[in-house]
């Protein structure tokens, strides 16, 4: 009978052993941090910053190389091999100081991270806006919540090269800025990931769309609800069956965010951010366009009131949704990003031409499509090896990630 | 160590006949190989919602149907199903209005029943659960139906015999949603009819 109960106890608990944690802490500094001290740097200074760093030490870890470039909210440091940071920066006198932690993408690992740029290491030549001085950071490391005591050291190689600041890549993150499968502080197509994801180096992003049952249109990736995406709630099964009180009663995203709307979420994009690019991945069916055009059109008048450089494209993903596009009125003039044939683009006079990665670089298509004044991106594409030979050797206008980091550090060593 | 264990064995072997041993003879009686069970009781909803769960109503009335075979052995095959209510949740919209959720759960499971001593079993069961998912107060009612593939239940049950015929008693049981990855408990009165 003992071993019976055993058994039974070593059953439960096998079958309750998942790992039900849906993201991996962020580490924080104490509250003493020397940032509470430090004023925000110039323009200037963070153009300055930026550019390609080797890694003097650290870059077992790290790579032997890193790519530094300033966000809305900070810095974004990435690396070749899926690790990146997330920083703030602001200056003491001549010293700068960065702090905040990095993450390694592919995995749970996790750190603080701070550095500093001493005033013979550059620090007075960046505040003052001078670039004739070698920049050198120096700091430290950690892992998950412990205090940095990992030696790293970088020193400025080189600005970005005139091919990388001439460009107008676009460095696309899947699910409004990351997926919440990757374990992310916040959820995937919720404001609070479309406020979060430039910090990952993305300069636009992708979101799904959804319509409820009383005709609103919603950020939402899966058919159901479940507890994969949102809080264990009251609600279940299909989740366009509901209407838009219901969902926004009963429903939290994973990390507690309301659902957001459609046009809330668009209106935080040319209120509230720099992205310049969003790609509406329709999920609804047929009729779904005429729920979510206008929210388009009015979103794009309000950016250029704002003087945005906003692309809010439509996506076309199936040959249903194609033929809702081509009943719209005045279809042409709609942007689209379609995700068939180049004939099928042509037909709808998409703005963008968006190919599955694993159709390959393309770039005879590629090549006619830019001729016709379109854009090609391409999705969804997260395997190093694979982003890396897609822009050594591609000509897309973007690539659609889940780790816009590896995007954007072998978009910016280019 | 292999010693103690190699002993331990077989004062198992030795003691586990005897304890689990029939107390009469049953040759020459006619049995009955099969018993339909209708159960009726309590139904606790293990509370794990993070939305709404501090308004939740978690206690309910529940009720289940057991079909089994029993050959002359120890251990019985059936099937089970029943019906139960996990839970019902009010909540305000912004406009304040009141709505309602509620899920219940119809599982269609095939059990396994072993008489460990005389009149008490335990049982364990796996197959699938139909989720009935409602709404009603906000708009218009809605209704989900929603198939779990992933469902399982154990139970520890007395079972008294009034006669050839008839038995009564009463069951505690664990049941599993895997789809929602919800649990909850029952007590439940059986009375069941073997034929």
């Amino acid at each position: 009978m003992k071993i019976d109960i055993i058994t039974f106890i070593i059953l439960v608990l096998t079958l309750n052993a998942c790992n039900k944690d849906t993201s991996v802490p962020v580490p924080v500094a104490g509250p003493n941090s020397i940032m509470n001290e430090t004023h925000p740097l110039p323009g200037v200074s963070k153009l300055l910053m930026e550019g390609v760093y080797q890694v003097v030490s650290g870059s077992d870890f790290f790579g032997d190389k890193l790519v530094l470039k300033w966000n809305r909210c900070g810095i974004s440091l990435a690396c070749g091999n899926g690790k990146y940071f997330v920083l703030e920066a602001g200056h003491l006198d001549s010293v700068i100081f960065l702090q905040g932690y990095w993450r390694n993408g592919y995995t749970d690992g996790t750190g603080l991270a701070s550095l500093y740029i001493s005033r013979a290491d550059g620090g007075v030549s960046i505040l003052t806006g001078n670039s004739s001085q070698k920049i050198i950071m120096r700091g430290a490391y950690g892992s998950q919540s412990g205090l940095p005591d990992q030696s790293l050291v970088l020193e400025y190689i080189r600005p970005f090269s005139d091919k990388v600041k001439n460009s107008n890549f676009y460095i696309l993150a899947h699910r409004s800025g990351g997926r919440t499968s990757d374990r992310l502080p916040v959820s995937e197509n919720s404001i609070e990931m479309i406020n979060y994801t430039e910090k990952f180096g993305s300069t636009g992003i992708e979101v799904d769309v959804r319509i409820t049952s009383d005709g609103v249109a919603f950020l939402y990736h899966d058919p159901d609800i479940n507890v994969r995406l949102t809080q264990k709630g009251a609600l279940a099964g299909p989740i366009e069956n509901y209407t838009w009180a219901q969902l926004s009663t009963f429903v939290h995203l994973i990390h507690g965010e309301k659902i957001p709307t459609l046009e809330d979420a668009l209106t935080f994009v040319v209120d509230s951010t720099l992205l310049r690019f969003v790609y509406l991945d329709i999920k609804a069916g047929t009729g779904a366009m005429a729920k979510v055009i206008p929210i388009q059109q009015r979103i794009l008048e309000r950016a250029a009131q704002k003087g945005r450089d906003l692309m809010v494209v439509t996506g076309i993903p199936s040959t249903d949704l194609l033929n809702d596009l081509l009943a719209y009125p005045d279809f042409q003039n709609i942007p689209s990003l379609c995700e068939l044939s180049v004939e099928d683009v042509r037909l709808a006079n998409s703005r963008v031409w968006a190919p599955r990665w694993t159709l390959g670089t393309q770039n005879d298509l590629v090549m006619q499509i830019h001729s016709e004044g379109r854009l090609a991106v391409c999705w969804t594409i997260d395997q190093v090896s694979w982003i890396r030979e897609f822009l050594n050797n591609g000509l897309f206008d973007g690539l659609l990630t889940n780790y816009p980091y590896v995007v954007a550090y072998y978009h910016y060593i280019q | 160590m292999v010693k103690k264990i190699l002993a331990l064995g077989w004062l198992f072997l030795f003691f586990t006949p005897a304890l689990f041993s029939q107390g009469h003879d049953t040759i020459n009686v006619k049995t009955n190989h099969y018993s339909l069970a209708i159960g009726l009781g309590w139904a606790h909803y293990l509370n794990t919602l993070e939305i709404g769960g501090d308004a939740a109503t978690i206690n309910s009335l529940g009720i289940s149907m057991k079909f089994f075979w029993e050959p002359e052995h120890r251990l019985s095959l059936g099937l089970e199903t029943g019906f139960y209510r996990l839970y019902k949740v009010k909540s305000k919209t912004y406009t304040n209005v009141l709505g309602q959720a509620t899920m219940s759960d119809v599982p269609l499971l095939l059990a396994v029943r072993m008489r460990v001593v005389d009149r008490f079993y335990l049982s364990a069961g796996a197959g699938l659960a139909v989720m009935f998912n409602k709404v009603t107060g906000i708009d218009n009612k809605v209704t989900s139906t929603i198939i779990s593939y992933s469902n399982y239940q154990f139970s520890a049950s007395y079972i008294y015999p009034l006669s050839r015929l008839w038995q009564v008693g009463g069951e505690f049981k664990f049941l599993n949603f895997g789809k929602s990855e919800d649990w909850m408990y029952t007590l439940q009165v059986l009375c069941a009819i073997r034929f």
